[in-house]
């Protein structure tokens, strides 16, 4: 028993190096080297491999070994982390292949800053349509990443629980993109839509009101008023 | 008497939010939402059981567009004295690029026991609207005929002005309106503003404005005064939304009156544009004449719509 253990952390680690050579440096390392990831030795192989898959789309393997560490130390179970990291590792592609075929001219430091706060987003409460929607429009527009980050933390911000439906979500989300709004200002969306709520107005309908606003080319001056014109007036 | 002319207010009343409601449910909509609410209020008056209801409808088609908002509510305290707070309002617009030209149709019917006003108001105006990139302008002419206590025709115009000056939303506006009463007498008013909004980077929103309002009478009496308000507004989570709103009205010789209101109102969203909602709503009113009411509202309610 015990020298069947011996053998199988040996094949484990030759295969670490093995992986380690060529992809997956960081993740194979880690898993090598710490006392946390121990436990988890068992589905090392196919973490390595996740992790050899972000690499080789050109994604900082930081990332991907971050959330692996985070879920380590949530003490979460080899099932869960597994699946966790098989789903990080395919938002990380995702955003990596929209955004090298998008055309949007980036650097590879503010990428890789997109890419991790794209993950935060898409496990919260961005969808993956919202995300190319986004995109496309950042493109069209000729913004800069930065515009594409902010435009999805407004969004998430403004409904975090996902209560506008899909399909205004979506006019929502290229309407906030494509908006006069400068990229700085764009957090205050929030604020608009908590000053809608306060009015009585349903969430669809203050994402109406905005996605309109925005979308025939007023700024935060236009959605205010068209909120007041909406608001009983008394 | 006293009792038939009550009565025959009421029932008035009761058509006009009838007809109201009607007219709100008959445009052919491509927006809709609608909510129920019933509960209780009590305080320093009487007990009283609510009921309450609003609709608010539109329809765009190209550049004409169409809404409706139709509110009202109802209530009956424990030894059956009634209220009724109806409004109703029709607009229509029609928009080339960014200027907006419409006409809106809005009515008003009170009777409110807190106040002890009764009240059935018409207007018709007709807002201009210019929206550019920070600044929107409206002037909105307006007339419209007042029953009951305060019988009267009165016309007037008013003036707004939005521009986004960075987290903020400044409002100047201002408002002149000339009342004729049916003795021959009238009063002219004027009532400049400045209110701004704070739009920060959190779901809070901030509403200040200040006002002088100056009315005279054509026998010569002046009374000014200037009416502050304050509205904060937040959703700190999804499910919650926290408004407190201040308002108070003052004149050379001190405070006039003041309100505060705070409401805590908890949804629950369920799919198809389907909510509850619980609002616990409280207020706080004084007038110089020495009177003080308090109040606390609790009600469920239950909205559909679809946008």
């Amino acid at each position: 028993m015990n020298s069947a253990f011996t053998l199988r952390t040996i094949c484990v680690v030759a295969l670490f190096c093995l992986a380690g050579a060529v992809f997956g440096q960081q993740t194979a390392r880690w898993l090598s080297t710490s006392d946390e990831a121990k436990p988890y030795s068992a589905i090392a192989p196919r973490l390595i491999a996740l992790a050899e898959a972000v690499v080789a789309a050109g994604i900082d393997e930081k990332l991907y070994l971050d959330r692996l560490i985070e879920g380590v130390r949530k003490r979460a179970s080899p099932e869960r982390i597994g699946k966790a990291l098989e789903e990080e590792t395919s938002r990380l592609l995702f955003m990596a292949k929209e955004l090298d075929s998008s055309g949007i001219r980036m650097t590879a430091e503010s990428r890789e800053r997109i890419l991790a706060d794209g993950a935060l987003s898409l496990r919260a409460s961005i969808s993956r349509d919202e995300f190319s929607a986004v995109v496309k429009k950042i493109a069209v527009k000729g913004a800069s990443l930065d515009r594409l980050g902010s435009t999805l933390s407004a969004l998430a911000a403004a409904d975090p629980a996902r209560i506008v439906g899909t399909t205004l979500r979506l006019e929502l989300a290229e309407a906030i993109a494509l908006s006069v709004i400068q990229t700085d200002r764009l957090d205050s969306l929030a604020a608009v839509f908590a000053r809608g709520r306060s009015f009585g107005l349903a969430p669809d309908r203050i994402a109406r009101i905005v996605a309109t606003e925005l979308g025939s080319g007023g700024s935060l001056a236009a959605v205010d008023a068209a909120l007041n014109r909406e608001r009983r007036q008394r | 008497m006293i009792v038939l002319g009550y009565s025959t207010k009421t029932c008035a009343a009761c058509r006009f939010l009838v007809i109201a409601i009607l007219l709100g449910v008959s445009v052919s909509v491509h927006s809709y939402d609608v909510e129920f609410d019933i509960g209780s209020r009590f305080g320093t008056l009487q007990p009283r059981a609510l009921g309450a209801f609003s609709l608010n409808a539109s329809s765009i088609s190209g550049a004409f567009a169409v809404g409706t908002t139709a509110d009202g509510e109802v209530s009956i305290d424990t030894v059956g004295n009634p209220g009724i707070d109806a409004y109703f309002r029709g607009d229509a617009s029609y928009a080339l690029g960014s200027f907006i030209s419409g006409l809106r149709l809005e009515a008003t019917t009170l009777r409110s026991v807190e106040t002890g006003e009764e009240a059935i108001n018409l207007s018709l105006s007709a807002p201009f609207t210019l929206n550019g990139r920070d600044l929107s302008l409206s002037f909105a002419p307006a007339c419209g005929v007042g029953f009951y206590d305060d019988e009267s025709f009165n016309f007037g115009a008013r003036l707004n002005v939005s521009y986004l000056a960075g987290d903020f939303v400044l409002k100047p506006g201002a408002t002149f309106s000339e009342t004729l009463f049916p003795d021959g007498s009238r009063t002219l008013a004027i009532a400049p503003s400045l209110g701004f909004v704070w739009y920060p980077g959190i779901p809070l929103s901030a509403d200040f404005s200040v006002g002088w309002s100056r009315s005279e009478t054509d026998s010569g009496t002046v009374s000014t005064s200037f009416p502050v308000s304050a509205i904060f507004s937040a959703v700190p989570l999804p499910w919650l939304c926290v408004s407190a709103k201040l308002k108070s009205e003052a004149d050379i010789s001190g405070l006039m009156s003041y309100r505060v209101d705070g409401e805590l109102e908890l949804i629950k969203y369920v799919p198809n544009g389907r909510a509850f909602h619980l609002p616990i709503a409280a207020y706080y009113s004084w007038t110089d004449g020495g009177s003080a009411n308090f109040g606390v509202s609790i009600m469920v309610g239950f909205s559909f719509g679809q946008e």
